[in-house]
């Protein structure tokens, strides 16, 4: 059914792009989110030429091999790879109009990336978002009872964003229809 | 029931609905919110945590707590920031125009992996050019690195206590080069071991970290990076890229993390432009 589905989804090549670059954009947005104010300050400093402010976010990019370990590497490429898939079949549902659209999986694909961006962050450091959150209610003592220190929220993200692949699949391929009573 | 009947006889067209009638424009209701609710509660979460982390953070006691609202008032929301160099170990020629300053934590994995895979590199191409000084301050991020991260910490002011900076960088490189981070990456034992290696003196060396005489030291490079760090940055490593200037103090450009060279390259190159 999964398969089905994507064959008809991405055999154009619209959605093949829609699904990269809406990859991409999560994928840098992750790999970046330690050094926005750096890349801000780059931005406008008088000093940098343009070739200076392409190059240094692009630089920042290779942070993916040394500034993660292997399992949150792991997870932001997969989080970032499944929300896009993620969006061009939500896409795809949408454009083509298919009534009584369950919510169910297009809701698990959001908290799906929401539960993915928690657990992005430097795993010996803490995650950066959800030590924050912990604190709000006053529990980042919990991050230290967590076996992975937060990098859960990640994993937790990889399986609702397959969940919400399997669901929207389901939808594409068998669309709701008045059964005869 | 009656009411039910009642209605199938005045409404024979409703036949079939029964209670499934009522309950499925109810579910129809419900699902098609699940969408808008999901995405409004993620980003309320995301933005929730961004803007209290800062309100927590400003909430802890101490120094830091004065520390960080004064340095706040000071730098710019997206700017350089203050940071001194206050008394720690230098790296390289002490007139460089470029002054890098590292917060690190000797059992932090990301503070070895940038030792083992930048560092060289800087240090090659800017440190021994004299481009550029490194100076090392101490910062222990993670509670759970204690009480090893800080022992390390203190040996290695020991050393420069007997052997001055050249002696505080050696023993900085033989404890990164061993541990193997996380907060149990290496043994008490190893330190003074480390220290008869590089021709210390042991017993003043034990002295000295027995009396935990660099303990307030350590303590005070905390409390000025907790100062200078935004409070959703306060992780390790973390450096500060500045001119040079003659009180110690630079303003400095944050680069957080263990980011890969071509990043710290393009910061330093910019920082040294007249």
């Amino acid at each position: 059914m999964v398969r089905k589905a994507f064959s008809r989804v991405f055999k154009k090549p619209a959605y093949v792009a829609l699904a990269a670059v809406v990859g991409f954009l999560v994928f840098a947005f992750a790999v970046w989110l330690p050094n926005f104010r750096l890349i801000i300050v780059i931005m406008n400093h008088p000093e940098a030429s343009f070739a200076d402010k392409v190059n240094l976010p692009l630089s920042l990019l290779g942070s993916i091999a040394t500034n993660f370990t292997l399992l949150s590497a792991f997870y932001t490429i997969a989080i970032a790879t499944l929300f896009g898939i993620n969006i061009s079949m939500l896409v795809y549902l949408l454009t083509h109009r298919l009534r009584h659209i369950q919510s169910a999986g297009i809701a698990t694909g959001f908290l799906g990336l929401a539960s993915g961006i928690i657990g992005v962050g430097c795993a010996a450091c803490g995650s950066l978002i959800l030590t924050s959150l912990l604190a709000m209610f006053g529990s980042s003592f919990v991050l230290a009872f967590l076996p992975l220190h937060g990098q859960e929220f990640g994993i937790l993200g990889v399986i609702l964003l397959l969940f919400s692949i399997y669901k929207i699949a389901g939808q594409i391929q068998n669309p709701a229809v008045c059964s005869v009573s | 029931m009656e009411n039910n009947f009642q209605n199938f006889q005045q409404n024979p067209q409703n036949q079939g609905q029964g209670r499934s009638g009522n309950a499925e424009p109810l579910l129809a209701k419900y699902n098609s919110l699940l969408i808008p609710v999901s995405i409004v509660i993620a980003g309320a979460f995301v933005a929730a945590a961004i803007y209290f982390s800062a309100v927590y953070n400003a909430n802890k006691t101490g120094n830091a707590v004065a520390n960080n609202q004064q340095q706040q008032q000071q730098q710019q929301p997206s700017g350089p920031t203050k940071v001194s160099m206050d008394n720690d170990a230098v790296l390289g020629d002490k007139n460089a125009p470029v002054t890098m300053i590292e917060f690190s934590d000797y059992e932090c994995p990301f503070c070895k992996r940038h030792f083992t895979d930048v560092y060289p590199e800087i240090k090659k191409d800017y440190i021994d050019t004299g481009k550029l000084k490194l100076v090392f301050r101490d910062f222990i991020a993670v509670p759970s690195h204690n009480p090893l991260a800080t022992s390390e910490a203190m040996a290695a002011e020991c050393a420069k206590d007997q052997g001055g900076d050249s002696a505080y960088f050696k023993y900085h490189d033989e404890i990164f080069k061993k541990t193997t981070s996380n907060g149990n990456g290496l043994a008490l034992t190893q330190l003074p071991a480390i220290a008869k290696g590089l021709g210390l003196n042991v017993s003043v060396f034990q002295q000295c970290l027995d009396s935990n005489k660099f303990k307030d030291e350590v303590a005070k490079d905390n409390a000025d990076a907790l100062a200078a760090l935004p409070p959703s940055q306060a992780g390790t490593p973390s450096f500060f890229i500045g001119k040079s200037s003659l009180n110690g103090t630079i303003d400095g450009t944050l680069v957080v993390g263990a980011q890969p060279y071509a990043a710290f390259k393009q910061v330093i190159d910019i920082t040294l432009k007249p």
